[in-house]
């Protein structure tokens, strides 16, 4: 039972990489998420190249959505990119990927997988 | 669809004397059942914890067992009152079971404990007392722990068939034995939960909406999910989706009495969709701003909704409260339906229903 809905986060800080990946569904998404708005703002203090996000989810609910509006700004004015992963088959997810590409100003690439 | 939410509020009613109540009308399996019994075993007192897990995955193999229909009619359920809690199963049996189980419970009943302590030594010691899987000694670990006879009722359907209730009764106060029959006799269960059935009721939730029993419903819902033979991710999607925001949203809005946030949730199902519906407490002054909001959204037009719920993420986004606002309007925008929700002032104030009709397919 512990594993269901469980979200995961990794920076990767020698490729650049920050990815989250699984089920994002906590009712507290603005605690999850302040430790990975955190790690973002370190990673600008301390490295001067551009990140990438690298979102691999099969689900996430609306304070997931708003958090990620919120991380995604953090690398608008050129500061990096999204890769927007989804399952193939599931055009919710790859809709619900697109809507965020709008609401900000950041390079998306789609990637069905 | 609003008659759904009359009916919300009525089934609310015949368990108005639960701290806890948990309904289910639907397949069986074991990691569903383990979901049940954490929902309920978070609701009890560390005394009673364990002795209640074994009763109710003993209740949980017990319809396994017995039940020979591959149309199922089984159900499910439990209600914790202020001392003691009650679970009850009804399913559908054949002759052989009917026989057995008719025979076994009364001779059980007619024991008491340290008869019944013997018998299970016998058994153990002796091996054969049924031909059904070692269910009888099940029985009697049940009657053992309950320490009360067990309620029974069967009611024939055919010449091979009939129709098995039963229901474990048990004192919350650690090896207290209570005549607990008179509190909660099976004659009202089995009339409570026929009338849920026939108002097309899959699940029912009624207790404390705390994190871990929210994590809880969240898997009860998925592994509830039918299986879409169209469009299978979308229609999957939308029925999660509108549980999670629904429920969510309690945690949110609703009030805490008495230091628990008590709501409820409930899962109806009709040959249309489903129809999920949620019951809490308000905060005060989130009345008149709930209302505003949910007309606002009922009154858009479904080709506007993706449009108003980008402006709504955007605006929302940077705002630190995780107010609902979004959830709601996403969801209404998946299932096309309206957002329905009623007021009731009741004793602690003003209690929310509200309610959303899931198409099968849009």
């Amino acid at each position: 039972m512990e594993h269901f809905g469980q979200t995961l986060i990794n920076l990767d800080t020698q490729n650049n990489v920050l990815s989250i990946s699984g089920i994002s569904m906590m009712e507290d998404a603005i605690d999850f998420y302040k430790d990975v708005k955190d790690q973002i703002d370190n990673y600008f203090k301390t490295k001067h190249q551009l990140l990438t996000l690298v979102f691999e989810l099969s689900y996430f609910n609306s304070s997931s959505a708003k958090q990620f509006i919120q991380l995604l700004s953090k690398l608008e004015g050129g500061k990096g990119k999204a890769i927007w992963k989804y399952p193939k088959d599931h055009i919710i997810m790859y809709d619900r990927g697109r809507e965020l590409e709008i609401l900000v100003d950041v390079p998306f690439e789609f990637k069905g997988i | 669809m609003k008659s759904y939410l009359n009916k919300i509020f009525k089934i609310k009613d015949y368990f108005r004397r639960d701290t806890l109540s948990i309904y289910y009308n639907g397949l069986l399996n074991d990691h569903f059942s383990e979901f049940i019994v954490s929902l309920a075993k978070h609701e009890s007192s560390q005394a009673v914890k364990k002795k209640l897990s074994f009763l109710m995955v003993e209740v949980f193999q017990n319809i396994v067992r017995y039940s020979n229909e591959k149309k199922k009619n089984d159900c499910f359920g439990v209600r914790n009152l202020e001392d003691s809690i009650h679970i009850f199963s009804s399913n559908k049996i054949g002759l052989t079971a009917y026989e057995f189980l008719s025979t076994r419970l009364t001779e059980l009943n007619s024991l008491d404990e340290n008869q019944l302590k013997e018998l299970y030594r016998d058994i153990l010691k002796n091996g054969a007392f049924t031909e059904k899987g070692g269910g009888g000694l099940g029985l009697i670990e049940m009657a053992r722990k309950s320490k009360n006879p067990i309620q029974k009722d069967f009611q024939k359907l055919s010449s091979d068939s009939y129709q098995f209730s039963y229901q474990i009764d048990l004192a919350k106060l650690k090896g207290e034995t209570l005549q607990l029959i008179e509190k909660n006799k099976i004659e009202e269960n089995i009339e409570i939960y026929s009338m849920l059935r026939k108002n097309d009721v899959m699940f029912f939730y009624n207790g404390n909406f705390s994190k871990e029993n929210i994590k809880a419903l969240l898997a009860i819902l998925k592994a509830n999910i039918p299986k879409y033979s169209r469009k299978k991710n979308v229609n999957y999607f939308r029925m999660f989706h509108t549980g999670v925001e629904l429920i969510q949203n309690i945690s949110r809005h609703g009030k805490k009495v008495n230091n628990v946030l008590h709501g409820s949730f409930c899962i109806f199902k009709n040959k249309d969709g489903f129809y999920m519906s949620t019951g809490n407490f308000l905060k005060s002054g989130d009345y008149a701003e709930m209302e505003e909001f949910i007309s606002k959204i009922n009154a858009y037009s479904v080709g506007e909704l993706t449009t108003q719920y980008l402006k709504a993420l955007k605006e929302n986004s940077f705002i630190e409260n995780n107010s609902a606002g979004v959830g709601l309007i996403d969801i209404r925008r998946y299932n096309h339906s309206k957002i329905d929700f009623e007021i009731h002032n009741i004793d602690n104030g003003i209690y929310l229903n509200m309610g959303i009709f899931i198409p099968k397919y849009i």
